[in-house]
């Protein structure tokens, strides 16, 4: 479960998110979207314990990532828009790396590692240098590495940019897997399409102040994602 | 306007544009100002050299310095093309977006290699300009000495980058085909820094000799080297033919490197673009860590597969290892007569160098720089900044206590050494090494750079980097002559204890400077 209450980030003095107050219930999948500069980065490096903050709160399953951060920490996941990972090491030593700073049993992480890189297909680059990687196969390592400490919370930053489709596909079923299981996913995205449909929960940023918040019924209605966006967007 | 000036213009501008460009102006001053100060050390270096051999050097053979200090250029050159050419040349990041423009891939290659060319007139300028002028003053030549002087200071590197650029494509390519790339690239680095001492060491030798073995050194460059050897056959005799084969050799070397280069530019960038992979990979089970021992691990992987990193830090104690060893195996007797007249300067001396040799060795200074675009990464996982902290700090040990080692036991067989001296020179390399590791790491914590393009930027031309090298060299030598200075009021175990004493007061304030302000730090950068 993750909650920020009244959270506001400023960069030089300038506010660039302002109170956002919202609650991500297990289980449920929640789509943060907005239009480029609007703070979806900024509000999830947050969460992440990337960005200190100054105002308000950020609880992980009822700890405070200000006051616990270790706590917090090693029960998500975060994954990054650019995956930039350390091209020195190959897919194996990168992943047992995290294993390592997650203390995943070294079974379980066995386990977990040929499950996944069967699933996304790089069972077979495991051994090559990250350097030897495309785009996309940086992408699906990032989120193999997210998925073998088994996170409560799953936080994603514009998770499907690079990935092929069959990634994206199984990308969408171990997020609702995650969350059947009593976990939680906040991420953030531009494909309406896809909020549209796998999310149980939607919030619209606009210039740091959350406009639109609610279930996906609540928040589209009788209309599309894309024609509340751009309604929202288009409303000053 | 044509294609390729338009290309050169933008390659130049996002080369100089850049650091004013950056939203930190604190930054940005800080960068430019850290090469202005490279830039000045090495116009200081050259103006020494010179004016030394010059001075030096018999009636009618001054002008022999122009030569010494063209060929030491052109091995500088050689050595800093060879590190960056890899960014500039191969793989660079607009290569995509070049490559799609409707120009020819000769004008993108020329745009390149001239705008690589124009950095490394940097080093030029601050290495060759002064020699040439001083070396006119000295010899009293005419206008076309200096007219000359200024289109072989703009040919100069011309060679020298074509073979670093060569040097650099073989190294990149088989970079992609062995598991272990970086030791071969290591190897050669050594290779290449051996033969920079090897000229330096030579350089002191220049001062004893005759005048006939000093115009040797011309009929050498002449034969090894024409490419800088007519050119300043040209300029000092005022030989417009000599000069004239001189521009010659190096604009034939550039068209031909470009001409043949730009037909197989696309193929040979996507060679070098694979990178390595292993065939028949099997997943095995793997033993489980720490997560202290992980991020050790992970700092000692990405430390010996960054050339220019390890390069720039592990070539000074091992050449420094290499030049002890010498100095205890075949100049025993000497050491030994040395000795007997001034045994009381032994341990202070040595413990001095132990302490430079630490200083020289910081790897903790581009540490956190290094950690690029991945740093936000590394601040979400769920570790200490206590521990990222140490893990930096373990390699620079891992780094120093070897070469310290191996000296500590030459000294102790040579300069029979007690074992209480052993065990103050050990405290000396734990307190020096610690100080060191932690001023680094400050520094670079509060001096970061993360969004680089080419890693030598972080590791050779940053602040920290700066202050870390240039400032143990000063204070390294300083400690030296102070202790000897001391032996005169104290004996040299007291000496050393009171280096001891002062480096364990600054490892406190570091380390409670790393464990408060510090992790402040930390936490502000993004």
């Amino acid at each position: 479960m993750l909650e920020l209450l009244h959270y506001s980030k400023s960069y030089d003095g300038k506010l660039t998110v302002k109170d956002v107050n919202l609650k991500v219930e297990s289980g449920e999948i929640y789509g943060f979207i907005g239009h480029n500069g609007a703070g979806k980065t900024t509000t999830i490096k947050s969460i992440a314990g990337i960005l200190d903050f100054e105002e308000g709160d950020i609880l992980i399953y009822g700890k405070s990532i200000k006051k616990d951060p270790l706590a917090c920490k090693s029960i998500m996941a975060y994954i990054p828009d650019n995956p930039n990972l350390y091209d020195g090491l190959s897919g194996i030593k990168y992943l047992n790396f995290i294993a390592d700073i997650y203390k995943v049993d070294t079974n379980r992480r066995m386990e977990l590692i040929d499950k996944y890189s069967k699933l996304f297909e790089l069972d077979k680059n495991l051994g090559d240098s990250i350097s030897s990687y495309s785009h996309g196969m940086k992408q699906k390592l990032v989120i193999i590495a997210a998925l073998i400490h088994e996170p409560k919370l799953l936080l994603l930053d514009e998770p499907f940019v690079g990935l092929d489709p069959k990634a994206s596909h199984i990308l969408k079923q171990i997020m609702r897997e995650i969350c059947d299981a009593g976990g939680c996913i906040f991420f953030s995205t531009h494909v309406l399409e896809v909020a549209e449909k796998l999310c149980d929960h939607i919030c619209i940023i606009k210039k740091g102040e959350i406009v639109k918040d609610g279930t996906v019924e609540e928040v589209v209605g009788d209309t599309s994602l894309e024609d509340v966006f751009l309604e929202l967007a288009d409303h000053e | 306007m044509n294609n390729l000036w338009l290309l050169i213009k933008v390659q130049i501008q996002s080369l100089l544009l850049r650091q004013s460009a950056k939203k930190n102006r604190k930054k940005a001053l800080t960068g430019i100002t850290t090469l202005l100060l490279l830039g000045g050390i090495f116009m200081y270096m050259a103006v020494t050299y010179v004016t030394t051999m010059v001075f030096a050097f018999p009636e009618g053979t001054q002008h022999v310095a122009l030569y010494v200090m063209g060929m030491m250029t052109a091995f500088m050159l050689l050595i800093f093309g060879y590190q960056s050419a890899g960014g500039h040349l191969f793989g660079f990041k607009d290569y995509d977006l070049l490559m799609s423009l409707p120009v020819k891939k000769s004008e993108v290659l020329l745009s390149k290699f001239l705008s690589f060319l124009f950095l490394e007139y940097f080093y030029g300028f601050f290495l060759l300009a002064p020699s040439i002028i001083i070396v006119g003053i000295a010899c009293h030549y005419n206008f076309l000495y200096y007219l000359l002087g200024i289109i072989a200071w703009m040919l100069a590197p011309v060679v020298p980058m074509v073979i670093a650029s060569l040097l650099a494509y073989c190294s990149m390519y088989l970079a992609g085909k062995f598991k272990y790339k970086n030791l071969m690239n290591n190897l050669f680095y050594i290779l290449l820094m051996t033969v920079m001492f090897v000229l330096i060491f030579y350089y002191q030798s220049l001062m004893n000799k005759t005048a006939g073995e000093l115009l040797g050194i011309i009929t050498a460059i002449n034969t090894y080297m024409p490419f800088i050897g007519y050119l300043f056959n040209g300029m000092v005799d005022g030989n417009i033919l000599q000069f004239g084969i001189g521009i010659f050799m190096n604009v034939i070397t550039l068209v031909l490197f470009i001409w043949l280069f730009s037909k197989q530019f696309a193929r040979l960038n996507g060679q070098i673009g694979t990178g390595y992979k292993m065939k028949d990979f099997k997943l095995v089970k793997s033993k489980g860590h720490s997560s202290f021992t992980a991020l050790l691990q992970k700092e000692i992987r990405m430390y010996f597969s960054n050339t220019v990193y390890f390069m720039n830090t592990a070539i000074m104690p091992v050449l420094m290892v290499i030049g002890f060893g010498y100095l205890c195996f075949f100049m025993r007797d000497e050491i030994q007569l040395l000795m007997s007249q001034f045994y009381g300067l032994v341990l202070p001396v040595f413990s001095g160098g132990l302490l430079l040799l630490s200083l020289m060795t910081c790897t903790t200074n581009a540490s956190i720089s290094l950690e690029g675009e991945n740093f936000d990464v590394l601040k979400s996982y769920p570790v200490t900044e206590k521990e990222i902290f140490n893990a930096k700090i373990a390699l620079n040990l891992l780094v120093i206590l070897p070469c310290a080692l191996i000296s500590i036991v030459l000294a102790f067989i040579t300069f029979n050494m007690s074992i209480t001296d052993v065990l103050l020179c050990i405290l000396t390399v734990l307190t020096s090494s610690y100080f060191i590791s932690a001023f680094g790491l400050a520094l670079n914590l509060n001096y970061y750079r993360l969004d680089w393009d080419n890693a030598a930027v972080v590791v050779k031309q940053s602040m920290p980097v700066f202050i870390t090298i240039m400032g143990g060299m000063v204070v390294g030598g300083g400690v030296i002559f102070a202790n000897m200075f001391l032996t005169q009021y104290l004996s040299s175990d007291w000496i050393v204890l009171l280096l001891n004493g002062i480096l364990f007061a600054l490892d406190l304030i570091l380390y409670f400077y790393l464990k408060t302000k510090g992790v402040k730090q930390f936490h502000k950068i993004h």
